[in-house]
């Protein structure tokens, strides 16, 4: 009996480390990074995993270890009863509460994450680089992403404007600055290719930079259950070289400008 | 080992029964949905059950049901039953939506055509089908023509707001504002056409490439081309056989037997086609007469063009300012305005599920276009109306002088842009962000 236990508890660390193994080989990993920043993003969610991948085996095996040694059958000692060990509770304690603060810490330095309301709001502060980005606006709406390109004198709000729905067109290996609205809930504008994920929050404007360095049509998804169409909110984006980007905008003022 | 094994020897009795409860729920059976009667504006408590039952077998026989949707070929509606098929039905259903196509007598062995339902299981020998004259039936693998598409488009995307029956009244229509289209009096705000006219397919695509800026429809773009097409030629479909429904029941309680044969013989489908009651022709002509022409854009300055337009905002003979307001700010009614659906119900309105919702004027300064804010959108609001609503058409007005209206299309698109401090004065802010820039400025008018 108690070897069949021990076994059972070793397969859960076995099977639980071979899928992630196996997993990538299936195509179901993390899709394909598309972004600068997303690096970042990336080798913090490997760091974690292998952080508590560790702790996720030694626990197991831990737990296996003590199935197998204390089994009933051969064990004929009286139960010993314990009101604790309060050195190792400490010492579990802090050890997790070190490795957290270090992980705060590291986040905040490898630049994926600052110390801001908002993760990508914390990148855009700070920035260091001077160049103008690309700007666009995007408002999340039930059950669609409206678009909105400042135009040709590269500001918001003006009789220039160009508007588009669940369309984002950007330019490749250029900065691009999202200004994330919502007009009714609470939506999550997610970008898997490039790690993006940020709220959009009624009310507010939240800067979302981010820098596409590969060009093709990826997915624009909502990521926040925001009503019975949640499921419709996708969009395209579309990461383009500035000559095609340029002919789309043109088409886009063309066919707002339409007279017949 | 084997204590293990006997205990779970032991508990199979309870894990079979969790299997067979699980099995059990995921195969409830539902009754299939039926198209709701339209009674708005009748007294239904005067309508008798078999006038009902005569309006349902009717309606029945030309449109058949949600599941089982059916066009009479000989009625010449336009529509192709493929898409219509596409669209109908469950979502993910295990039944299918059926046509059968006869090659010949009906005798014969039936060439069948499948248009939509799951997909055709490989290692399968047989097809059952739900089909609409003979009901179920087996038909041999290798007489179905073609692999059909999954089903229940319409359901599975508008349904929740605009109704199985296209009634706009789903379950979340009383949750919006203004309510869901009820597609039913074949009207339609967002037209190419002239006043009044329906819309073609290609203003119903816009309808559901752009979605509705400003109402809860939104935009279905993402959505591949041969879907849309389904979803376009549903709405068609729901809209005819609204339609045609309150000829039908206005024939039946006008005069209870209009439908029963006279004679032994006499054929109902042939006696509603030839008195005229059936009637898709303001489809017909949508789709043959297409978009209006606008006239020529005048060739002038726009801030010219944005001061003539304003004047014929203020114009007395226009009367703008009566329901958009002196600033466009959608104020300038004071009485409650209905759209065509909410007046109706207005008599009776403790009979509707849904409260009555009144019909404020646009508020043109908010920058929101429901039509779509291109040029040409706006000519058309203007000369052709918003037929189902109070948007007067001024072809009238502007006749022998239709370039007019680009002035007061181009006012309306820089009013956004206007300040609101001396009202119907000249705007006070001519752009100053456009002076360093050359190429800010919008493109030269023309043709």
């Amino acid at each position: 009996m108690g070897r069949f236990w021990t076994i059972l508890f070793l397969l859960t660390p076995i099977l639980g480390v071979g899928v992630f193994v196996l997993a990538p080989g299936y195509q179901h990993w993390l899709p394909k990074l598309t972004s600068v920043e997303g690096a970042s993003i990336d080798h913090l969610f490997y760091l974690i995993l292998g952080m508590t991948g560790i702790v996720f085996v030694a626990t197991e095996l831990t737990l296996a270890w003590c199935v197998f040694k204390y089994d009933a059958k051969r064990r004929t000692e009286p139960v010993k009863y314990t009101h604790g060990e309060g050195k190792i509770e400490l010492l579990w304690t802090v050890m997790t509460g070190l490795a957290l603060v270090f992980l705060v810490l590291y986040q905040d330095s490898t630049g994926a994450i600052g110390f801001s309301s908002f993760i990508h709001q914390g990148l855009w502060e700070k920035r260091t680089s001077t160049e103008k980005p690309f700007e666009v606006e995007v408002i999340g709406r039930r059950f669609e992403w409206r678009t909105k390109y400042p135009g040709p004198d590269g500001k918001f709000d003006t009789e220039d404007d160009l508007h588009d729905v669940n369309d984002l067109h950007v330019p490749v290996n250029r900065e691009v600055l999202v200004h994330l609205k919502s007009q009714d809930v609470i939506h999550s504008f997610f970008l898997p290719n490039l790690r993006v994920k940020q709220d959009a929050v009624p009310g507010m404007t939240i800067p979302v930079p981010f820098t596409p360095s590969q060009e093709g049509s990826f997915d624009v998804v909502c990521a926040e259950l925001c009503g019975w169409g949640h499921y419709i909110m996708k969009g395209r984006l579309t990461v383009q070289n500035d000559a095609e980007l340029k002919a789309f905008m043109d088409k886009l003022q063309a066919s707002q400008e339409a007279v017949q | 080992m084997k204590r293990f094994l006997r205990s779970l020897v032991s508990h199979s009795g309870l894990l079979a029964t969790v299997g067979v409860a699980l099995a059990v729920a995921g195969c409830e059976r539902t009754e299939p949905p039926l198209f709701r009667l339209n009674f708005e504006g009748v007294d239904r408590s005067t309508v008798s059950r078999d006038v009902e039952q005569q309006l349902v077998d009717v309606l029945d026989g030309f449109f058949g049901q949600p599941n089982k949707p059916y066009v009479v070929p000989e009625s010449e509606t336009g529509l192709d039953l493929a898409k219509v098929a596409l669209a109908s039905g469950p979502t993910y259903a295990d039944s299918l939506v059926v046509v059968q196509k006869y090659k010949g007598e009906k005798d014969e062995t039936p060439e069948v055509r499948v248009l939509a339902g799951p997909k055709l299981r490989d290692d399968a020998e047989s097809l059952v089908i739900d089909d609409y004259d003979f009901g179920e039936t087996t038909i041999k693998k290798a007489d179905v023509i073609g692999q059909h598409k999954q089903a229940g488009l319409y359901r599975q995307h508008c349904a929740h707001c605009h109704g199985t029956t296209g009634d706009g009244d789903g379950p979340t229509a009383a949750m919006l504002n203004p309510y869901p289209r009820d597609f039913r009096k074949g009207m339609f705000k967002f037209v190419s056409g002239k006043t009044g006219a329906q819309p073609t397919r290609e203003d119903l695509h816009r309808t559901l490439n752009e979605g509705i800026t400003g109402t809860a429809m939104p935009s279905f773009r993402l959505l591949p081309k041969e879907e849309l097409d389904a979803l376009v030629e549903y709405v068609i479909y729901l809209s005819m056989r609204g339609q045609n429904e309150t000829f039908f029941r206005d024939a039946l309680v006008d005069d209870p037997k209009a439908f029963e044969p006279q004679q032994p013989g006499d054929d109902v489908f042939g006696y509603i086609m030839d008195e005229g009651i059936f009637d898709v022709s303001g489809w017909e002509r949508a789709e043959s007469q297409g978009a209006i022409t606008p006239a020529p854009r005048p060739e002038m300055p726009l801030e010219e063009s944005i001061a003539k337009g304003r004047e014929l905002y203020l114009d007395k003979r226009l009367n703008c300012v009566g329901c958009h307001g002196q600033t466009g700010l959608g104020d300038g009614l004071g009485k409650a305005n209905y759209d065509v659906w909410n007046e109706g119900k207005l008599e009776h309105a403790s009979w509707y599920t849904l409260p009555i919702q009144d019909l404020p004027p646009r508020n043109l300064r908010s920058g929101v276009y429901r039509g779509g804010r291109r040029p040409v959108d706006l000519y058309r609001r203007i000369y052709s109306g918003i037929n189902p609503s109070k948007m007067p058409a001024f072809s009238a007005v502007f006749q022998g002088k239709e370039h007019e209206i680009w002035h007061l299309v181009d006012y309306v698109r820089a009013m956004p842009f206007e300040t609101t401090d001396v009202p119907g004065a000249p705007a006070q802010t001519p752009a100053p962000d456009q002076s360093h820039s050359p190429e800010g400025e919008r493109p030269k008018k023309g043709g």
